[in-house]
């Protein structure tokens, strides 16, 4: 069962977003990061280890100080160095066309998900991926 | 022993020494003389049985050794003679001759040897000296390079001296050769002589001294002088010895130093010639017949055959020549006549031409001519040499001088040819003068030709006698005979006598002025009327610089004064031409109007007579002035724009068009002037409503801008929460469980108050978007700043941060109070916030004016951001650059969309850790 992390400052979206990948048993373990900065810290720390990588990340747009554009930035330049290859979902309350322009132009990037994510999708994000 | 008799005589002759020795060397017989010899040469008395080498052992060994080798030799049974140096070193040493003769027994056994000794010191001496002077004689010819050869005629073989080798340059191999070879190295030419002087020399047993040419091996020419004397024996002559001494270097001297005086001599020979041949030349008043004398001297003197003058002749097909005069000696046929040298094509002689054109001399054997045809016309003539030289007649190739040299090749000498080339410069001279001479004539006359048939009477006025001289057409303009015309008084009658006070005065200012004059008066003709004179005239000055006299020109103007009116009035047909065209037209030199139209006048205000005269500047404004003047300077000739200035002093919109137009030989400028204050105002229109366009542009972009921004906060900061209490909702109806049903609850109302907040937020920003007319206050800066830094009373005591001001430039500003507000709210509030947790901090507020535009500018010494990373979010909604517990990301979304909805700007300058500055521009109304 693979590991995900959950990258949103909004602590709403962090509480219905666990309780769903949980009770759907769909992650082995559940990282928390609040905004980008506290993602790349752990990615960067962390970046040999692969079973403490996540498998799949999914990351918020709108969060303070580090937001989800500057964290694909960096983490651009910081995948090759990870031991495990990141599959990433933008999950974005926004429906306006020119971020998910945006975040087709990072090939890092998945998919672009529209909130609310209900539990069918999880489902069928992480068994499609 | 010896036999008495034979004792005595030998004792009887001191000259004689005779001594005998045994085998042993010991002696067995010496003569007295002998016994004296050995006292004398060596210190010691002999006497019979001692032992002579012995003897001589203690005393010379050397000489001991030679002498015991000698009697050895004897006594081995050899009778010989030797010239030997004997004697002890201290004592004397002299030069014996000894003769050794083995003595025999009857057996004929050798027993002893027996020495007859001659004394030869004398003889020795001689040679010695003969030997020394021979060395010396050598050293002295060998300095003297003088060469000694000696012909053996019993061999026949010739040795020379090393000298000889050296001076014929030869090797070791021709030291000895046979005397015929030798004679195969004289001079073909002075052979003959120099076997006579040695077969003289010979038969007469006399010396003979010989000056000849000797070629060398290597082909050289030397020249030799020498003597040879014969050697006999027995009467018969043996040898011949001979001295030998290079002169070739003095010969050569001496040839040159003939060559030279023969030059000299031939040199002033011809030179008195040349003198003679040019003195006719100058003499004779007719130039041809002084240059046919002139060719005969020269010939004479030369003692060429033919000396000749060829004139050249340009025509349609080239150019030619023709033989003019002629001189010969006798001994050529005369050419003067041929035909072919009446006009002889320079194209036939290119090598001839090419000389001459250049100006330099054409000096060649005809048969060395490569021109053919040239040659075959040289050689008809039976020429063998010839020299031709240019004349040039005013730099111009006039023809040539030519010299033939018939019976044999000849090289023309240097001094010949300069004669010969001066000749010719004074020819071209004397033809140059002549030529002067008679163009002077033309002049005159043509000069004649013209004044008269100009009409211009030519004056020349004697001021001291008042005599006045007039050219010979006077009549035909005046009608008088010069002689009719008389003096200045009779000149003085026939003026105008409305002209007359009035000319007499300008005349006499120019005269003591000394400058040259131009006046118009009327005279009187001989038929009765008048005529109008334009007279030109100046003054002549003498060496004291006075006046004397005075030179002019008259002419007859009436009817160029006729052709005058004649132009005014089409210059006036033309004013009324151009005064019908818009616009004024003026005609200005160096700035001062000289005509003008109308429309110049219409357009400025000032009248035709105020115009003309005046400086052309003052119709524009005087900021303008430069700027014309360098466009007048440098004959610009586009339109260009100015102000103009009216006679009123109102001022209007000018276009100027100028250019530049040569006129009576000045350079005078038209100038077009051109009222365009309707083109300005229309162009001011457009300006405005570009003004307009531009503002009302930067309007929409800024709206969309704004639209974006709303697009932003829907999507965000609406949907978000939206979004959340979905999922909420499906949890709460999926939830049996009560606790945890509350707990959704809680969060529920969470995710609204948020979205009920930012829907307040985004109704705020909508207020100040169309709240543009907000009420404006007379605020002053320090009043608000001070209100609300009340409301942050406690976090400024908390933080302890400085709080500087300078509001003294600008104090006051007319703007919304709640906008100003909640500027210095937010950016104070934020400036606390971010300040830097390891110094003292610092908040300055200040203002000043630029571009009409208040500034206000609040820098911290806070943390700052990194632009860089985060600049294009520093004033967006709900953005947060530092994990604050206060950082909502709302004050700077809204100052920047309060500032902007009244057309300010705000901007931001930091650097981490450094601080941070914003700039806030307002629009002051």
């Amino acid at each position: 069962m693979p590991v995900i992390a959950l990258v949103d400052d909004d602590s709403i979206f962090q509480f219905t977003a666990t309780r769903m990948i949980e009770s759907a048993k769909l992650a082995r373990n559940i990282l928390h990061f609040e905004n980008g900065a506290e993602a790349l810290a752990y990615l960067k720390e962390n970046s040999l280890i692969s079973e403490s990588l996540p498998d799949y990340l999914f990351l918020d747009i709108n969060m303070p100080f580090v937001d989800g554009w500057m964290f694909l930035e960096e983490f651009t330049s910081l995948k090759n160095s990870l031991a495990k290859q990141i599959r990433i979902f933008m999950v974005s309350s926004s429906i306006d066309p020119r971020d998910m322009n945006r975040a087709r132009e990072f090939k890092e990037v998945q998919e672009f998900v529209i909130k609310p994510v209900t539990i069918e999708r999880f489902t069928e994000l992480l068994k499609s991926a | 022993m010896l036999p008495e008799y034979l004792s005595s005589a030998i004792e009887s002759s001191s000259r004689v020494i005779v001594f005998s020795l045994d085998k042993n060397y010991r002696y067995t017989a010496f003569s007295s003389s002998h016994f004296q010899t050995m006292k004398k040469i060596w210190g010691v008395e002999i006497e019979l049985g001692a032992n002579l080498v012995e003897i001589l052992n203690k005393i010379n060994k050397t000489d001991a050794e030679k002498a015991k080798a000698n009697f050895d030799r004897a006594l081995s049974g050899e009778s010989f003679t030797t010239i030997e140096e004997y004697g002890d070193e201290h004592i004397q040493r002299i030069f014996w001759e000894d003769r050794y003769d083995p003595i025999y027994d009857p057996e004929k056994q050798v027993v002893g040897v027996v020495v007859l000794v001659l004394e030869v010191s004398d003889r020795m001496e001689l040679l010695t000296t003969v030997r020394e002077t021979n060395q010396r004689l050598s050293l002295a010819l060998n300095a003297a390079q003088i060469g000694i050869w000696e012909w053996n005629m019993i061999t026949n073989e010739v040795v020379w001296s090393d000298e000889i080798l050296e001076i014929y340059s030869l090797d070791e191999s021709y030291r000895q050769l046979s005397f015929e070879k030798y004679l195969t190295y004289i001079h073909p030419d002075d052979l003959e002589k120099l076997q006579a002087d040695i077969a003289t020399s010979l038969k007469n047993n006399s010396q003979y001294y010989t000056v000849h040419r000797v070629i060398l091996p290597d082909g050289t020419m030397r020249w030799i002088s020498g003597t040879g004397k014969v050697i006999t024996e027995d009467g018969h002559p043996v040898k011949m010895i001979g001295t030998a001494v290079d002169i070739t270097e003095r010969k050569k001297m001496e040839e040159a130093n003939r060559a030279q005086e023969q030059a000299l001599t031939h040199r002033d020979f011809m030179l008195s010639a040349l003198a003679e041949a040019t003195s006719q030349l100058a003499i004779e008043p007719d130039i041809w017949v002084g240059l046919q004398k002139a060719l005969e001297i020269l010939g004479t003197n030369t003692g060429v055959d033919r000396v000749y003058v060829f004139q050249n002749k340009i025509q349609p097909d080239g150019m030619y020549s023709s033989i003019k005069l002629e001189w010969n000696s006798g001994e050529a046929a005369p050419q003067i006549a041929n035909a072919r040298l009446q006009d002889f094509p320079f194209a036939a002689a290119p090598s001839l031409y090419k000389c001459l054109v250049e100006n330099r001399a054409f000096k060649k054997h005809v048969r060395d001519i490569v021109d053919t045809d040239f040659r075959e016309v040289m050689k008809n003539q039976q020429i063998k040499s010839v020299i031709m030289l240019p004349v040039q007649v005013q730099n111009q190739f006039w023809g040539f001088i030519g010299i033939d040299e018939c019976k044999t090749e000849r090289q023309i000498t240097e001094a010949e040819y300069s004669i010969i080339k001066s000749f010719a410069i004074t020819v071209g001279a004397l033809l140059e003068q002549k030529q002067f001479e008679r163009e002077n004539k033309d002049w005159q006359t043509r000069y004649e030709i013209i004044t008269a048939s100009s009409g211009q009477v030519i004056y020349d006025y004697d001021i001291e006698s008042g005599q006045i001289i007039w050219s010979g057409n006077v009549n035909q303009v005046l009608g008088y005979e010069p002689t009719e015309m008389g003096n200045i008084e009779d000149w003085g009658k026939m003026l105008h006598p409305e002209d007359h006070a009035n000319i007499i005065e300008k005349l006499d200012a120019s005269q003591s002025a000394g400058t040259s004059f131009e006046v118009e008066y009327r005279y009187k003709t001989k038929l009765g009327g008048y005529i109008l004179l334009l007279d030109r005239g100046f003054f002549l000055k003498d060496e004291n610089q006075k006046i004397y006299r005075m030179l002019g020109i008259m002419s007859d103007i009436s009817k160029q004064k006729k052709a005058e009116q004649d132009l005014k009035e089409s210059e006036n047909r033309f004013r009324i031409l151009q005064e019908a065209s818009f616009g004024g037209i003026g005609l200005h030199y160096q700035g001062e109007i000289m005509d003008a139209n109308k429309g110049l006048s219409d357009l400025t205000g000032y009248s035709f007579e105020e115009l003309i005269g005046m400086n052309g500047l003052n119709l524009v404004a005087p900021e303008c002035i430069a700027e014309v003047k360098e466009k007048i300077t440098a004959g610009y000739d586009k339109p260009y724009d100015v102000i103009g200035i009216r006679k009123d002093r109102t001022r209007y919109n000018l276009e100027i068009h100028g250019r530049n137009i040569p006129y009576r030989e000045k350079v005078i400028r038209v100038t077009e002037f051109r009222d365009i204050t309707d083109r300005k105002q229309n162009e001011q229109k457009i300006l405005e409503q570009n003004d307009k366009l531009t503002l009302i542009a930067d309007d929409l972009k800024r709206k969309n801008e704004q639209l974006d921004e709303f697009t932003q906060i829907v999507s965000h900061n609406l949907r978000s929460p939206v979004s959340n209490i979905i999922s909420l909702l499906d949890f709460y109806e999926k939830s049996s469980d009560e606790k945890e049903k509350i707990s959704f609850i809680t969060m529920l109302r969470e995710a609204s108050t948020k979205m009920s907040n930012s829907l307040h937020e985004l109704n705020e920003v909508l207020k100040i978007k169309q709240n543009k007319d907000i009420a404006h206050q007379e605020l002053l800066f320090e009043n608000v700043l001070a209100n609300v830094k009340q409301q942050l009373n406690i976090q400024i005591a908390d933080s302890k941060v400085i709080i500087n001001t300078d509001f003294s430039v600008i104090p006051l500003i007319s703007y919304p109070n709640i906008y100003l507000e909640s500027i210095f709210m937010n950016l104070l509030s934020n400036a606390i916030k971010y300040r830097s947790p390891d110094q003292v901090s610092e908040i300055s507020f200040s203002t000043r004016k630029e571009n009409e535009k208040i500034i206000l500018k609040v820098s911290d010494n806070g943390l700052g951001i990194d632009l860089k990373k985060y600049g294009h979010h520093v004033f967006k909604l709900r953005k947060t650059f530092h994990k604050h517990p206060e950082s909502r990301g709302i004050g700077l979304f809204m100052i920047k969309n309060q500032i902007e909805s009244l057309g300010g700007e705000i901007s931001i300058e930091s650097a981490e850790n450094l601080g941070t500055t914003f700039t806030i521009k307002f629009i002051d109304n």
